[in-house]
């Protein structure tokens, strides 16, 4: 079969329909739950106003913020100037940043995705090749000693909180041995060699944190098929041991990259502690400040954004596996 | 068309499982000779051993499970042969034919695939144009169409699959072939065609066969010289003709006679 005789139109579609259904109930719960926090945002926005400009009277003040962000209609007038504002509009117009005037909320967090994505992306690529590499190797020496003693380091590391292992990584990397620095030293629109060098350190802890749960998972799907005929026929061939490991680990991808796209899921909502600790300008520091200031417009654009990638690469997951294996198809 | 001379020779050989400390002999202290050009089959029942000793013969029997005795090859013991002396011998010189059930063919990858880590790491052919001549030739030997070759092991009948496993078992004209219940999964029309097939493309290359199978007449079928086997020991072995005549031992007898029952 070839691979466009995979996916049958009728499987498209209803993938692309249920991504549908999870972007839409996104986007209402993204309205809902800023709106069940407690507090009101017009109140905290007011305040704000008269503690920089005294001469403003609260009443007055209040009334004109709430008629200019709609805050004085009934919740599903609200509802439906949101949705008009996220679904129909491109790009989704969130309303301006509390704390950074005039600033669109969704060009706040668009600035930031691309560093997210650059340090998740890399360091996944990194660990997800390590993963398998080291996984196939493991399972071929499954109960000697080189494995018998990788498996628990590997799952005391799985088991290592990150910001902790970041902590001891700034110690030692920054503070006592001075390659890399503790801060990136970047913003938007630095040079690419300054954003490596900064990145650096951060794409090591992510890939020393995620190296064990790849790796682990990969040796324990290479151990079950080292077991099949196949794998038994193959070795009776007699084949150059590049070309045997080359067939495992292609064998080996298969369970991994479903693996691969749920923790890149994981990651993008997850990353938050490693940006903040670096004070990194990705997604997580935006959405964090954000939440600090009370800055609402950007909050729910961040988390926008954030599900509209968790979204995608989920999709992503379900449409490559049958590239990759050539028994599944899409009916 | 059979020689004299034994391109293998089995002396005492004695196969050991052992599985959580509990050791099993599966194969016990046999010997038997395989000429040049000869197809002796060994029949058993399940459980007798047999598939054991083929892979005893390629080398593939893992630890804590050993074998002991001796498999001389070209004047040398496989038994005890590090891997990568073996492996100038797997498929260069012996080759097996796995059960078509047994899901022999890597699932993810292509015929062609298949063949062509075969035809590199074994022949050296690495000519795109060479290697696809090679895989033709050798599908049209066991009659099968040049398209299988992009067709994944998922999309074939059992029939073909098995056919597939002989063409890759016969590329490199190897001295000797194991053919471990080859035709187990098939129906009996395509088992007597596959047979045909094998025997066929053996007489060409000249390369000699271990037949294993539980399946009496095939043997029949197939084999000039068998031996029988009943929990790890030979029974009885000689020419097929004469055992299904005269059968000595009293597990044979049996055996032949639900040959002699099919017949009537």
């Amino acid at each position: 079969m070839r691979l466009r005789d995979r996916y049958s139109r009728q499987y498209i579609a209803k993938r692309i329909i249920g991504t549908l259904i999870v972007y839409i109930a996104a986007v209402v719960l993204i309205f809902v739950i800023p709106r069940l926090m407690p507090g009101n945002i017009a109140y905290d926005f007011v305040s704000r106003l008269i503690a920089e400009n005294p001469h403003i009277t609260y009443a007055k003040a209040l009334n004109e913020v709430e008629a200019e962000y709609g805050l004085n209609l009934p919740i599903m007038n609200q509802f439906e100037i949101y949705i008009r504002n996220v679904v129909f509009t491109f790009p989704p117009n969130f309303g301006t940043s509390f704390e950074y005037l005039n600033d669109p909320a969704i060009n706040i967090v668009m600035r930031a995705l691309p560093f997210t994505l650059l340090l998740i992306i890399v360091s996944q690529i990194i660990a997800w090749g390590m993963g398998i590499f080291i996984g196939v190797e493991l399972a071929l020496r499954k109960n000697k000693r080189s494995d018998k003693t990788s498996v628990p380091i590997l799952y005391l590391i799985n088991s290592t909180p990150i910001f902790w292992l970041a902590l001891i990584m700034i110690l030692v990397f920054s503070l006592k041995l001075h390659i890399l620095p503790a801060i990136v030293p970047f913003s938007y629109g630095s040079s690419i060699t300054t954003i490596m060098y900064g990145m650096t350190l951060p794409i090591i802890i992510v890939v020393i944190s995620t190296v064990p749960n790849h790796t682990l998972i990969i040796r324990s799907a290479t151990i079950d098929f080292l077991k099949s005929d196949f794998v038994t026929a193959l070795r009776a061939q007699g084949l150059k041991d590049s070309t045997l490991r080359m067939k495992l680990i292609r064998n080996s991808i298969l369970p991994s990259i479903t693996q691969f796209f749920m923790q890149f899921g994981y990651l993008i909502g997850g990353i938050f502690i490693i940006e903040s600790l670096f004070s990194l300008p990705g997604m997580g520091t935006v959405i964090i400040t954000a939440a600090l200031e009370y800055d609402y417009p950007v909050i729910e654009a961040g988390l926008f954004v954030t599900s509209i990638v968790m979204i995608l690469s989920n999709l992503a997951a379900d449409l490559i596996y049958p590239i990759l294996d050539p028994r599944v198809s899409y009916m | 068309m059979t020689g004299n001379e034994n391109v293998l020779e089995v002396r005492n050989l004695s196969v050991f499982y052992s599985s959580y400390g509990a050791q099993k002999k599966a194969v016990n202290s046999i010997s038997f000779n395989l000429k040049r050009g000869e197809i002796l089959g060994i029949v058993g029942e399940s459980g007798a051993g047999k598939s054991t000793i083929g892979k005893a013969i390629m080398g593939i029997i893992d630890p804590p499970s050993y074998a002991t005795g001796e498999i001389m090859f070209g004047g040398k013991n496989i038994i005890g042969m590090n891997n990568y002396r073996l492996n100038k011998i797997r498929w260069n010189k012996i080759t097996m034919i796995f059960q078509a059930s047994m899901n022999s063919l890597n699932p993810v990858q292509s015929i062609r695939s298949n063949f062509i880590s075969i035809l590199r790491d074994k022949m050296g052919i690495y000519d795109k144009s060479e290697s696809e001549k090679r895989i033709d030739e050798t599908l049209a030997n066991v009659n099968l169409p040049t398209g299988v070759k992009d067709y994944f092991p998922h999309e074939m009948s059992g029939g073909m699959k098995q056919r597939i496993l002989i063409s890759l078992a016969m590329i490199t004209y190897p001295e000797i072939v194991i053919a471990d219940e080859p035709t187990t999964a098939l129906d009996v029309i395509t088992e007597y065609y596959v047979l045909s097939i094998l025997k066929r493309t053996l007489k060409a290359s000249g390369s000699s066969m271990i037949y294993i199978t539980h399946d009496l007449p095939s043997v029949v079928f197939t084999a000039d010289r068998m031996i029988v086997m009943k929990d790890g020991i030979i029974v009885e072995q000689g020419s097929t003709e004469d055992i299904v005549e005269a059968p000595k031992d009293e597990y044979t007898r049996k055996l032949v006679s639900t040959l002699n029952e099919v017949k009537n």
